[in-house]
This record gives C-alpha cells, structure tokens and sequence, in this order.
C-alpha cells in the first residue's frame, strides 16, 4: 500500500465536517455516530484528534474475527465483509485505538475502508487536517516536525 | 416483486421466509409442502421415539404462525410441474404464477431395493408419520441398517423404550462418513457397553417373513427381529427439477451458483435438495445438516430479495448425544482428505478424547469424544483458516491473546 | 442505548467470585461449572480472562439450534433461549466461538447470560472491575480519547 491517511493534528479544529461525509458517504445519513473517521475532543485543553483505521500489519482486529469477516487484502487494507458479521462485537473490543464500531440498528461492526482509494474525509477537510498521501510523503514530514522539535529546544 | 413461492417446508424454506419477513413484512409468501403439517424438527426424531420429548414438542411452528407471518400455506400439496418460461407452477388444484421461487425439497430415506423391504415391519426415520408408525408397530426385537447419524440415534432411542437393538453396518466401522476409524471403535466400545448388538463389515441380503417382517439375512447370518428401521442414507428430492431442466450434479443434487441461484431464471435451491460448495476444499460436497440448511436459506431469501449475498460455503458439523456421552465431528474426515498430506494431533484425558487433522499448517477436521468446551473456538479457527503457528504465536504472546480470548480454549488441543 | 457486559481481562485476577455469584444466583447451587460466566485460567502466566455470552446480533448458536429455541429479544438485544422447548442436545454450546453457553447438567438444557434483567450479579461482585455493565459506544469513546490524549502527547500538541 503507497498511500495512507495523514492526520496532522494542530491543524484539527474539530468542525467534525469529515464525520458528517463518512456517514453520508456510508450510510445515506448524516450521523457522526456511523461516521468511520472519529474526532475525540477535549475543548478545555482545546486538542482535536482525529483518528481512523491504522490499517495495521497485524491487525487485532482480524486475529479476534472468529468467522474472518475482518481480514486484511493484499494491498494492506483491512477490509470488512458485513454479510459474515454475527455481530459479537471482539473487534470493537480488540481495537487498540478504538476505531472499529458497531452499527447498533443494523447489528453489523464497520470500519474505515478509505472509500475505495478516495477517501472522502480527506478530500473534504478543508484545514488538511486529513489527506491522504504517499507513505514517504509522511514519514518526511514526520521526520521535519520532529528536526524542528529537536532543534528548537 | 409480485410473489416469493418457496417449495418446502423444513429448515431451509423456513429459514428462507423468516429472512424474507424480517426485510419485507409485506411481499406475498406461498409455501408449498408435500407433508401437510407445520414445521417440525426431523433432527429430534430420534428423541420423540425414545420418549425424551413428546410428539407435540416437534413442532417448531403452529398453523397460526404462518398466519401471522402473512405467509399463504399449501400444505400437503405436491408442486407437479413448473413451466419455466411462463414462471408458473401447478399443484393440480392451481396453477400459480411466481415471481421468484426458492426450492427446498429436501430429501427422503433410501431403502435399498433388498428382497423383502416391502414387507410390513420395515421402516424409515425421517418424518413424524415414521415416527407414529413405528410407535403403532410396538416394536420388541429391532434391527437398525446403517450406522450413521440418524441410525445410531435411533437405536439408543429403541433400546431405551425398552427394544433389544442391533445395527448392522456394511463397512468395517460405524460412522464410517463422520468419524475416523480410531473415535469411531471408541463410539462401537461405548455403543456394545450400554448393550447395543453392532455388527460391521455385513450386508444384509434379504428380509424374510410371512405376513410381516421376521428375520433378517446378512451375508454372515440371520438375524431374528420383528422390526427393521432403515437408515442407510438419503437420496435428494430433485426429480421435479431435472424434469423441468434444472442441473444438477455428480453428486446428485441441484447445482447452485454462490448465489444459490440455479440455471434457470428467478429460481433459487437450498438445503438438503442442493450440491453446496464445501467452505474447506471450494469443491462441491453434500452437506446435508441442520445449520448448513438454515444458512443456506438465509442465503437465497437474502438473494431473492435482490440483496447480493454471496454463500461462504458449507462446513460439516455434526454433534451427537451417545448415552449423554456429546460426539462432535466438524469439517473433514480422513478419509474425505484422502491423499493430502495429513498430521493429526490427538489427544485423551480422562474420558475424554480429540483428535485434530492438519493439512499446511491449518485445521481441516476435528473428532471429539466427551468434549463440548472448545470446539467452537476450533471451528472458528477453521472457518477462517488461521494457521495453527500463528494461533500459538497469538497465544504465547500475553497482550495480543487478552484480546483474542476466545483463542483459549482452543488451546490444549494445538499444543505442539 | 443497550448495555454490554465488558470485559477487561487485564484486571481480572482470577478469584473466581463471578462464577460462583452467578451460579448461585441463578441455580441456587455453589457450583462454578452452572454458571453463565466462565473464566479462563492461565496459571503459569497469571493471566485471567472471563467469558460469557457476548449477545452476538447474528448468534450462530441460533442457527445451529434444531428446535429454534434460540432468537434474539429485540427490545434489549438479549439472545434468549425458550428452555422448556430445548432438548439439551448441546449443538449450540459447540457452535459457539466463544463456549459462552453452559451446560445445565440438573435441568438438561443449555443456558447463557441473561444479563440477570439489567443487573448483573457477576458485575456486582467483581473487586477489582474487570467486568463492567455499560454501553459499548461510551466505552469505545473513552478508549479513543485515551488513544487521542497519548498521540497528542507525542506531537507536542
């Protein structure tokens, strides 16, 4: 997998525009609580955080799956197939990062899928909080932030 | 869509029309059954004869149930043709005209044609009209042909009204298609302890009396008895569907695509009537059991209702009470792997015994005697093939197997 | 919003005291092997993990059943079973993936977690909170602002 979501958190004011796309995009309704991409706020402290699918290398996720409704393609994406879901909710529960959820109405987990190669979160955040670039493009950038970090102390 | 019929009334139509309400409370269902009576669960037969629970305890469904699901029943009607081209159908009290229609025919216990089957006091256990005519029969000295599933239940159930019982098997070892040779001696010791009469490796070649069933003849001897319950297989109910040009396949029942979608146009099959992909070796396999019937009729109703679901395929699962001992065997047998490359984990401990089958690293089959805790983790790990060095890899790892919990129990059966 | 039991392995030390409330609470005998929740022991490592029935939405118990005894009450979400028309033939304690039904060898049929009508026993009396009694979306934000805190920390936000 090239590419991947890139989250730049100080940029995050929390608009939560990317929620209310997810879930349109998804599920044909503007509900944060179905949206894939979640912002976790604290407006005292004032961080905005958005976090979505890791799209881990060893995904928990699939390893707790007992019927392998959560699996992991070969392109690395950890995709999920909601006609084998019981509904037992282990993903929801191995998730390190709280990301996989569960759709009480229609008894069904879901996950971020980055909308089949055009995220629709990325495209729509209008700060670039969210977007969605080369894996190198990333690291680059981490590795400046954390230069500049070093360098100014 | 004008109207669903379905054809059928066991596990998989009604499975098929409880799928179908609970999306669309309002689209017409007509069930078709030649069987006039209400569903019923074929697989506690056994348990009825035995007396564990009473007839009227069968039934899974009343009359008045399908009519509050809306669902219009032609119960002891039997579909004579279908006209595919005009999607119409005839009882020979009606000729109805269907939108998309779901076969789930079933099948029917197989007598073998040996001299004497149509003599009074031989019998079938397939349906409650079998079970009433056992009962009226009072059996005394049974002989039960064939020791799969359905033959071993009902001789522990004869034998506990009070029957003397043999089974007589014509290959070398019970169970012979559920269980490999070794937990299938350790069923035979059970079975011959509690006082069951098992022969193997014998044919029986004729059923003599005078005016009703008196002795019985295998190839070795004769074998008195007033009663002789066949349970030598099944064969599927799929003449009306090759009549009207439906395929079906080398192993004799209708061919479905993953749709559960014949070759003709808007007709769908399910259950035991089908040739379902087996969900281990992506081959066609009979898969004639209780859970692959139900989910397969989900299946085909969810299909029917233009939903696209695509079936993963049938796992065999079978569970069986032995004189309160639980017998489980779940997906291939050894001899169902045949020439793969197979390493076998077995185990015992106490009474109880397991024994795992590996190809590649991966569970393909296990057969577990005394044992009811764990298995469905096996089976999981079956169904989604995970490799057995990962699930120990997975396990030995403390923080990753906290969130796998159910991994643990699977575990003292892949110890290395 | 239903309420799930939730489990925390890493808390849990083992002391057993949800089986043997639940087992009493429900059958009246001081007997682990009745009740509804089980857990898992480890010694060796000292790790610890209860189980119980998890009300899958599409329970595979359900389909294994021969006589539909099992279905899922709509109103909580529960996966309930109607035990006078259970015939303890055990096909749904070995289909499930998780060994959360219990075999009740007195009364001949298979059992699960009720979640003992919105108050569960075990969660009563667990010391150290491993099991606890909530809603699974709330539990999911805690879990995702824990994550947001750490990764906030680490850019220097």
């Amino acid at each position: 997998m090239n590419k991947m979501l890139m989250i730049n958190y100080h940029k995050c004011v929390g608009c939560k525009t990317c929620e209310m796309i997810c879930s349109l995009v998804h599920d044909k309704i503007c509900s944060p609580a179905l949206s894939r991409v979640r912002i976790a706020k604290d407006e005292r402290a004032g961080w905005n955080v958005p976090i979505s699918c890791a799209m881990c290398e060893k995904p928990l996720c699939v390893t707790v799956c007992p019927v392998g409704a959560m699996f992991r393609r070969e392109t690395g994406i950890v995709a999920f197939n909601e006609k084998l879901c019981i509904g037992c909710r282990q993903c929801v529960q191995a998730c390190p990062f709280g990301h996989a959820n569960f759709n009480f109405i229609k008894g069904l987990a879901f996950k971020c899928d980055q909308c089949d190669g055009e995220p629709q979160c990325a495209k729509f955040c209008w700060t670039g909080a969210i977007s969605f670039e080369s894996v190198e493009l990333v690291l680059g950038q981490r590795r400046q932030e954390t230069a500049q970090r070093v360098v100014s102390k | 869509m004008k109207n669903i019929v379905i054809i059928g009334n066991g596990a998989a139509a009604n499975s098929a029309v409880e799928t179908i309400r609970k999306h669309d409370s309002q689209v017409p269902i007509i069930m078709f059954a030649r069987e006039d009576l209400p569903e019923y669960s074929a697989c506690a037969l056994p348990d009825c004869l035995s007396g564990r629970v009473y007839r009227s305890q069968l039934f899974i469904k009343q009359l008045k149930d399908y009519n509050r699901m809306k669902i219009h029943t032609r119960f002891g009607y039997e579909v004579q043709h279908i006209n595919t081209s005009e999607c119409t159908l005839n009882s020979g009290q009606e000729t109805i005209a269907y939108d998309r229609l779901i076969l789930a025919t079933g099948s029917r216990a197989y007598i073998p044609p040996v001299p004497g089957h149509e003599l009074p006091g031989n019998f079938v256990v397939k349906t409650v009209r079998d079970i009433d005519a056992i009962m009226v029969n009072q059996p005394h000295k049974v002989l039960v042909a064939g020791s799969g599933n359905i033959g071993i239940e009902v001789a522990e159930a004869l034998q506990f009204r009070g029957c003397q019982v043999t089974i007589v098997e014509l290959r070398e070892r019970i169970l012979p298609r559920i269980f490999d040779k070794e937990p299938a001696s350790r069923i035979h010791k059970i079975l011959t302890t509690k006082g069951l009469e098992v022969i193997t490796g014998e044919r029986i070649l004729r059923i003599s009396g005078d005016e009703r069933v008196e002795s019985a003849a295998t190839d070795r001897r004769l074998i008195p008895c007033d009663t002789v319950i066949w349970a030598a297989g099944v064969k599927q109910n799929v003449e009306m569907a090759s009549a009207i040009g439906i395929k079906t396949g080398e192993l004799g029942g209708i061919q479905v695509n993953s749709f559960m979608q014949t070759n003709i146009d808007s007709i769908y099959a399910c259950g035991d009537c089908i040739e379902s992909m087996n969900m281990l070796t992506g081959y066609p396999s009979l898969n004639m059991l209780w859970p692959s019937a139900k989910r397969q009729g989900q299946v085909a109703a969810f299909n029917c209702l233009g939903q696209k679901v695509e079936y993963e395929g049938a796992i065999s699962f079978v569970v069986e009470d032995i004189y309160g001992i639980t017998a489980v065997s779940m997906g291939m047998t050894s001899d169902a792997l045949g020439a793969e490359d197979i390493q076998i984990l077995e185990g015992e401990n106490h009474n109880q015994y397991w024994r795992v089958l590996l190809v590649d690293d991966r569970i393909m089959g296990m057969q577990a005697i005394g044992i009811s805790s764990g298995l469905g983790a096996m089976m999981a790990l079956m169904k989604t093939r995970t490799p057995v060095s990962q699930f120990r890899h997975t396990l030995a790892d403390s923080a990753l197997f906290k969130k796998a919990a159910w991994y643990l129990p699977a575990q003292r059966f892949l110890n290395a | 919003m239903n309420k799930q039991l939730l489990i925390d392995s890493s808390k849990c030390t083992g002391c057993g005291l949800c089986e043997l409330a639940c087992a009493i609470s429900k059958t009246r005998q001081c007997q682990p092997q009745l009740a509804r929740i089980k857990v898992w022991r480890d010694e060796t490592r000292g790790i610890f993990v209860p189980m119980t029935c998890l009300q899958c939405e599409n329970p595979p118990c359900a389909n294994a059943c021969l006589m539909n005894v099992i279905s899922k009450e709509n109103d909580k979400g529960l996966t309930v079973r109607r035990l006078e028309a259970c015939i303890g033939c055990r096909a749904c304690q070995v289909s499930c993936p998780f060994d959360a039904s219990r075999y009740d060898y007195i009364e001949d049929v298979v059992v699960n977690c009720d979640h003992c009508e919105g108050n569960p026993e075990c969660v009563k009396y667990c010391p150290s909170g491993a099991l606890q009694y909530c809603s699974l979306a709330e539990a999911i934000d805690c879990l995702r602002n824990v994550e947001a805190k750490k990764r906030c920390i680490d850019s220097g936000l």
